[in-house]
């Protein structure tokens, strides 16, 4: 196929880059969002290439599932995150074929002009990044909006950041398309729980997703409900210091055996929530429409999530979940209000399928193909 | 020839008695290369003692007509025939009938008079019939007491011990030549048959060879005797008369204060300590010197894969222990496990060597030196910097480069060190005393050093640094003064980082704070100093005195006085400095006070949930620990390094044990 | 109490020893130093011309501390000795000149900025030995003092020690012990008229030198013999831009 035909997604991650294994894809929100894309570009007749990051060597590999095939992945060595601009634009110089710039839309990057870009969401939402950083990302945001030819956004929070911090005229450069759910791979389960009363974190054990926190939080719920257990369902990366106290808090707490620790791929990720009676969603900084969330109001569970990002657009507080500033003291609370009030639950949990139908692929999948054909021809 | 000549006084008067020398001399037999001078007090005839004798693979000679004339009488007599006859000997003995000798008992005791040249006699460590083991643990029944002479004979091999104790018993070995040069028993002094002859020869030694001050007389526990009775069977119905015939020539040769001398050449260690103590070592022994002091039943919990090179430590599981006196940490890591023993008496003793692990050794250091009651550092640069942040701290050269003479004195200095230690811990007074007398020694040595080294910069400065410690601060400027001229005409170019913080200091000390100022001014030429010199001018110029020198003390790292003056002083009221102290020398690990509280609840948020977590981490609740160290994380991510500190403690914990 | 090193607002006071400088320098180098410091303080070594007078003709001199007996030839004593007149006044910083020497022109602003500072305590310069005129120095294997920095300017620091190494010619102008402390080399130049005069007065100086210093205790008689080489290589002096 000629260049004409394909289409390189610039990202920096994909297949598992972090730990050099580069035969799966890691698993996490991004990396479906591209594969899910992927899928979608390739039904349009499309061939896909993707760039991403590698942080051992470089690597170039073609990866390929029953769905997905032959999508040639390019890995470009980083050893400095500070390096990410040049490197997008190795990509973008290696690159063969129409671009679409995935992730990193807040880096100085230098853009091929009239390019796609996708936000995946505000991570510089931090209360403590210091104001520098901050303005930084103001004037990086400026610069995407006026080289790219148009900036997918999954949630509101992007647009709306941009109508206020930003100046650009055309009206529809930042297209909106929420994020997505498979609703008929995530279904409610069809029998009640019969084990110990499941709560499930269903993010990475890393900071920004609220791991600190919901460890600490942890520690009071298991000491106050002892007919509980909470299953942390995501991926570590070796070596980060968060990954290390993780696996040392667990050794040492004295309700270890309560603390359920697994890493699901896409496929396996339903059973979790299969299992679950409460879901918590505790980010802290940089979410986007979180896929997890929406998995979860799939599943037909109550939830309980923080008031960061596209999370906003997702959950209304008391109807379809709980939504709290996520601070230990507060999770903690609406977690036991929850964990003891059943009926509260069940109201959410009536509310939480309802809402993720309106979140439905097929949705987004229009809204995309669109863009798409908008782009490429 | 003989290197050994032994000396007996026999004096038979029953079949038990018969029986006893019998079995000595079968013992002692099993040494070989020794002649023996007896002397025949009675019960016997000559012949028939030869009789006897001849039983035995002995070289010997018979002295005395069998009557009893006395002890030093019949000592002097064995004396004289050896000096005449057997001039060639080098070591001579007086033993009794009532003994068992294991075989070659005499080497220990010849090697250490050998390798000691100023010691005139040293005895065997003894063990009598009630199971007692004479002289260091006098007073306490240590084993049952088999009945057969070989049983016995193996019991006093397993006891024996390479230590060296002071203490006097017989049997006693003496050097000839000393003995003879200081004469003996003289018997125009010693006319009484029993009593204080002993005392007049250690006098006699201690005079006549101009022995030091402190001379003791030495035990070698590596040989072991057997010694039914501690008494001399006495049969003279005025025991005291004899006695004070005795004592009375001994007060006439050596003068009234001979009784002093006396006094102090028996207050042994063995009686100024008390009984063996409990002490639990955590971390490695790698000093190959120290045992960990001579009274210590010491319980080694040892990281590393040496094996256990000394004898009567055992390696034990943690848990197993009931609570110890005293717990000695000689790696930073174990102080996370002390919490679990509660000792009441800490001490830290680190090596140097544990400077090379590079992550999180400081933090558990600092909180290691907070906690302990004596600190003991190999170095003495670390030493001055340590004195001026905690109590008791002492300084024992490393053994890598060992001090001169130890060959000559039994102990390391580290187990002298100890030894006192553990005799008087309860008593922060007594230490405090030890640690004066170990700072005026070197001022001592350092002031006879720089009589012929005047321009040593080094010795300078470091003699300074001791009379800064012992409160000398108008010497000690002046000699830093010298040490940074010094510096500077050998072109050192480091004087004024070396040298001006401890004269800025000792000027504090004497109150001439304005040169202490200005001192610090000419110092402050990083951005930190710099910032801590504008407060201090500020505080001067306000006429807050008191802060202002408890500032400049605590920037230049004498903690222990700018905390003694927060909390004397109540016009300090600089939170800032009275937080940093509280903080740097950890405060919160020690039982909490009012005005310690008053400090605590003035923190912030994340800082007081920090100190909780270690205050947990440190007594050993690791969970709750982790709990309060996530919550800081959960404010400022960099935080969670704590609970990756910890993992890294336990692992290297767990990997070596 | 006020800081020991100030950003602003900094006195400089320079010292000089003189001896019989009334027909020499004198007059110009203090007037060149007029512009310079704000005062002066000077050690007469028992001159026997009108020097003394010559100094206290000029206002922003402080001092005249006139020596009734010599001590020529023991110049540490000198050195000590101006230096602890000058410390009575508490000076912020202290300029060692000699009564030959002068700063190049137009340097006023770039001393202040150099004392006006709280980073370093003490600055050299270079310094040219001018050759038979006040035209051109000299510049070979023996006179290159000009390639190396001269300490002259240093800060008065309270209660900071000073020692002059105990020589008798040829001793440094600053105490030693201020090489324990941070300094700044200068692209400012200095003159240095001392050899500026006419064969004759530097053959008086070098006899002067064999006669102090015969074996080359303090200096090297290598340079000494060089200073009647008949040929020096000389530079001729150019102004700044």
């Amino acid at each position: 196929m000629g260049t004409d035909h394909t289409i390189s997604i610039l990202t920096h991650s994909f297949l598992d880059g972090y730990n050099h294994q580069i035969t799966k894809i890691f698993a996490g929100g991004l990396e479906r969002y591209i594969y899910e894309l992927s899928l979608l570009i390739t039904q349009l007749g499309y061939s896909v290439e993707i760039h991403q990051l590698s942080f051992s060597e470089a690597f170039e590999t073609h990866y390929e599932d029953n769905k997905l095939e032959n999508v040639r992945i390019v890995g470009h060595q980083c050893s400095n995150l500070e390096h990410i601009p040049e490197l997008f634009n190795k990509m973008a110089c290696e690159a063969s074929g129409q671009l679409i710039y995935a992730s990193c839309i807040w880096h100085a990057i230098p853009y091929k002009k009239g390019s796609l870009g996708i936000c995946h969401g505000i991570n510089w939402d931090r209360i403590e990044l210091v104001l520098d950083t901050k303005n930084a990302v103001r004037d990086n945001v400026q610069n995407a909006l006026s080289s790219l030819s148009k900036l997918v956004s999954v949630d509101s929070h992007f647009l709306t950041y941009c109508r206020s911090t930003s100046f650009y005229t055309d009206c529809e450069k930042v297209e909106l398309i929420p994020n997505f759910v498979d609703t008929t791979q995530f279904v409610p389960r069809s029998s009640p729980n019969k084990g110990r009363f499941r709560l499930l974190y269903p993010r990475r054990i890393s900071p920004e997703r609220g791991i600190l926190q919901m460890m600490a939080v942890a520690d009071i719920l298991l000491e106050k409900h002892g007919d509980i257990e909470i299953e942390f369902a995501g991926e570590t990366i070796d070596g980060a210091e968060v990954t290390t106290a993780f696996h040392f808090w667990r050794n040492h707490h004295p309700h270890g055996e309560r603390i359920i620790h697994n890493v699901y791929t896409f496929h396996e990720m339903k059973n979790a929530y299969r299992d679950a009676d409460l879901v918590i969603i505790p980010t802290i900084y940089s979410e986007g429409t979180s896929l997890s969330c929406l998995e979860a109001l799939s599943s037909g569970l109550p939830v309980v999530s923080s008031n960061v990002g596209g999370l906003n657009d997702i959950i209304i507080d008391g109807f379809n979940g709980r939504l709290v500033t996520p601070t230990v003291a507060r999770l903690e609370s609406v977690i036991s209000e929850l964990i003891q009030n059943p009926d509260q639950r069940k109201e959410l949990a009536a509310n939480s399928r309802g809402t993720a139908m309106a979140f439905d692929m097929k949705r987004w999948q229009k809204q995309w193909i669109a863009v798409l054909n908008d782009y490429l021809t | 020839m003989s290197k050994v000549v032994h000396t007996m006084l026999v004096l038979i008067q029953d079949h038990h008695d018969l029986l006893m020398l019998q079995q000595c001399l079968a013992s002692l037999t099993k040494t070989k290369n020794s002649f023996c001078v007896f002397f025949n007090q009675g019960g016997l005839s000559k012949d028939a003692l030869h009789q006897e004798l001849q039983k035995f693979d002995l070289s010997y000679v018979i002295l005395g007509d069998g009557e009893n004339k006395g002890i030093p009488f019949a000592r002097q007599k064995c004396f004289e025939y050896i000096w005449e006859h057997r001039s060639d000997c080098t070591f001579i003995t007086e033993i009794h009938p009532d003994m068992l000798f294991p075989s070659n008992w005499t080497e220990p005791l010849c090697k250490f008079l050998e390798q000691n040249s100023k010691e005139p006699c040293v005895s065997p460590g003894i063990l009598t019939a009630s199971g007692e083991w004479h002289p260091h643990q006098k007073g306490t029944s240590v084993v049952d007491m088999p009945s057969v002479p070989n049983e016995i004979i193996s019991l006093l091999k397993w006891l024996q011990l390479p230590k060296i104790t002071e203490g006097f018993v017989h049997p006693v070995m003496h050097r000839a030549d000393l003995l003879q040069q200081v004469g003996g028993y003289d018997l125009n002094h010693l006319k009484g048959k029993q009593g204080y002859e002993d005392d007049y020869l250690l006098l006699s030694y201690f005079r006549e060879l101009d022995l030091p001050y402190n001379w003791k007389p030495k035990v070698n526990l590596q040989s072991m005797v057997y010694h039914k009775t501690m008494a001399q069977r006495m049969h003279f119905t005025d025991i005291e008369h004899e006695a004070n015939v005795n004592l009375t020539g001994l007060i006439q040769r050596f003068g009234k204060q001979a009784v002093d001398e006396l006094n102090r050449i028996h207050q042994t260690e063995l009686i100024r300590s008390k009984p063996a103590k409990k002490v639990v070592v955590l971390g490695e022994n790698t000093d190959e010197t120290c045992e960990f002091g001579q009274h210590a039943v010491a319980v080694i919990i040892e990281t590393g894969e040496e094996p256990l090179k000394h004898q009567g430590f055992q390696k034990r599981d943690l848990h197993t222990l009931s609570k110890p006196e005293i717990t000695i940490v000689t790696h930073p890591f174990w102080v996370t496990k002390h919490s679990e023993l509660k000792p009441s008496f800490l001490i830290s003793m680190l090596n140097d060597a544990n400077d090379q692990i590079p992550r999180y050794f400081q933090f558990y250091k600092e909180c290691l030196y907070a906690l302990s009651n004596v600190i003991i550092v190999n170095n003495e640069e670390d030493f001055f910097l340590q004195s001026l942040r905690y109590d008791s701290v002492f300084f024992i050269q490393s053994t890598r480069n060992p001090v001169q003479n130890t060959s000559l004195y039994p102990f390391s200095e580290k187990e002298e060190l100890l030894n006192e230690l553990f005799s008087c811990y309860k008593h922060k007074e007594c230490i405090q005393h030890i640690r004066q007398q170990q700072i005026h020694r070197k001022i001592t040595v350092l002031k006879r050093q720089l009589k012929w080294d005047v321009h040593n910069e080094h010795i300078i400065g470091t003699l300074a640094k001791y009379l800064y410690l012992n409160g000398d601060f108008q010497e000690a400027e002046k000699y830093f003064f010298e040490a940074f001229a010094r510096n500077v005409a050998f072109q050192r170019d480091d004087g004024l980082l070396k040298y001006y913080p401890w004269i800025s200091l000792s000027q504090c000390r004497q109150y001439k704070l304005v040169e202490a100022i200005n001192s610090f001014g000419i110092l402050a030429v990083t951005d930190e100093n710099k910032q801590i010199y504008e407060c201090l001018l500020n505080e001067y110029n306000a006429g807050r005195f008191g802060t202002a020198i408890a500032m400049l003390m605590f920037a230049l790292g004498d903690w222990l006085y700018a905390d003694q003056l927060v909390r004397e002083d109540s016009t300090i009221q600089s939170m800032d400095l009275i937080r940093n102290i509280y903080l740097k020398m950890k405060h919160y690990l020690k039982p909490a006070t009012d005005s310690s509280l008053s400090v605590f609840y003035q923190l912030n948020h994340l800082d007081q949930i920090k100190l909780k977590g270690e205050i947990e981490e440190l007594q050993g609740e690791k969970h709750r620990a982790i709990h309060y160290y996530l919550q800081t994380a959960c404010i400022d991510e960099l935080q969670l390094d704590a609970v990756v500190r910890m993992q890294t403690a336990e692992s290297y914990l767990k990997s070596s044990t | 109490m006020r800081p020991v090193r100030k950003k602003e607002g900094n006195r400089l006071t320079a010292i000089m020893q003189v001896r019989n400088e009334e027909n020499r320098f004198l007059e110009k180098v203090l007037q060149s130093l007029t512009d310079v410091v704000d005062d002066m303080v000077i050690v007469d070594d028992n001159s026997t011309d009108r020097t003394v007078e010559l100094c206290k003709s000029f206002s922003k001199v402080k001092e005249v501390v006139e020596l009734k007996e010599s001590s020529f030839h023991e110049e540490w004593v000198l050195r000590s000795r101006l230096w602890k007149e000058v410390c009575k006044y508490e000076p912020d910083w202290i300029l060692s000149i000699d009564a030959d020497e002068m700063f190049e022109e137009n340097v006023q602003e770039e001393i202040r900025s150099l004392i006006n500072q709280d980073q370093f305590d003490w600055v050299a310069f270079r310094m040219y030995d001018f050759w038979g005129s006040t035209t051109h120095y000299r510049e070979d294997e023996h006179w290159n003092l000009h390639k190396r920095h001269s300490k002259m300017l240093v800060r008065h620091l309270p209660g900071f020690p000073y020692y002059y190494l105990q020589q008798e010619h040829h001793v440094h102008r600053i105490p030693f012990s201020y090489n324990a402390l941070w300094g700044s080399l200068s692209d400012v130049r200095v003159k240095h008229f001392g050899w500026a005069g006419s064969m004759d007065e530097r053959r008086k100086k070098y006899e002067r030198y064999k006669q102090i210093d015969p074996e080359g205790k303090w200096g090297s008689l290598v340079q000494y013999e060089s200073i009647l080489d008949p040929n020096p290589n000389l530079v001729e002096w150019r102004n700044r831009e």
